[in-house]
């Protein structure tokens, strides 16, 4: 009877060390993977901003009906 | 008695392989903290950096008064954007003169130059090639920081970078695009031809 209860404590014991076991590792792998995601890291891209900096005038000056009078009248005399 | 042995020798190995891998477990996990520079309740970073830029961008960049002549028995023709008005000739009137945007994200200082004058643009007696700048949306170069009286004319200046015009032209989009308005003077014996001029604005960042 002794024997039997001693298997039972030591079965217990084992029962007990490996639930420990299994906790311990569920924690180092919820651990490691929260790791992961602080190393995710964030980034801007840069962006050159070019604008147009000339303007431009224009204009067309046309030849006036006094330039383009080259002969005027000529009256009898 | 026998069994009873036999379960004991088991659960002995039980309790021993239990202990073993308990302790390897451990230490294991010992060991990567040491390696790791971070867990779960260690901080992230995120860094981001603003780059300064200074950028300027005529979005109406064209003033164009077309074909036209000085009127008979006219000294000269005048035309003028700001007033929106062709007096003394035939050239299509222009009410909408050039308009300068800071799109950088730093005020800026501002030069005007053109690559001709009055003499080298229109030519004749006694031409005009003037400048006029204006806030086109309030604030865009405060009060404090016109370096010229703004809705006043002033002649072209050809030598760069030019004529400072504002100290701190602002880069906010509520205020950002100043008006500069064109009036040229086009005696009548300017020689008839297709003119065009190029003015420059240079910003610097304040």
């Amino acid at each position: 009877m002794n024997t039997k209860k001693l298997i039972v404590t030591l079965l217990i014991v084992s029962i007990i060390f490996s639930a420990v076991s299994i906790i311990l590792n569920l924690s180092f792998s919820m651990n490691f993977k929260s790791l992961e995601a602080a190393k995710s890291s964030a980034s801007a891209g840069s962006q050159i901003l070019e604008g147009k900096n000339a303007g431009n005038v224009n204009l067309v000056v046309e030849n006036t009906p006094s330039q383009d009078n080259n002969g005027g009248l000529n009256g009898n005399r | 008695m026998e069994t009873d042995k036999v379960l004991l020798t088991i659960a002995v190995v039980a309790v021993a392989v239990s202990v073993i891998g308990l302790v390897f477990t451990y230490n294991t996990i010992s060991g990567f903290k040491l390696w790791l520079t971070g867990l779960a309740t260690d901080t992230a970073t995120a860094n981001v950096t603003i780059t300064s830029s200074e950028a300027i961008n005529f979005t109406t960049d064209n003033i164009n008064w077309g074909s036209g002549t000085v009127n008979g028995g006219e000294t000269n023709a005048t035309l003028d954007t700001a007033s929106g008005t062709v007096t003394g000739g035939t050239w299509t009137a222009v009410s909408q003169g050039f308009i300068l945007e800071n799109i950088g994200n730093v005020n800026v200082t501002l030069d005007l130059a053109t690559d001709k004058d009055a003499s080298t643009f229109i030519g004749g007696t006694s031409p005009l090639y003037q400048f006029n700048v204006t806030n086109n949306e309030a604030g865009s170069c405060p009060s404090a920081n016109q370096s010229i009286t703004f809705g006043a004319y002033y002649d072209v200046n050809t030598t760069s970078p030019g004529t400072r015009v504002c100290d701190n032209f602002q880069f906010t989009d509520a205020s950002d695009t100043l008006r500069i308005d064109i009036k040229v003077v086009i005696p009548a014996d300017a020689i008839p031809e297709a003119k065009g001029s190029i003015m420059t604005a240079t910003a610097t960042a304040v």
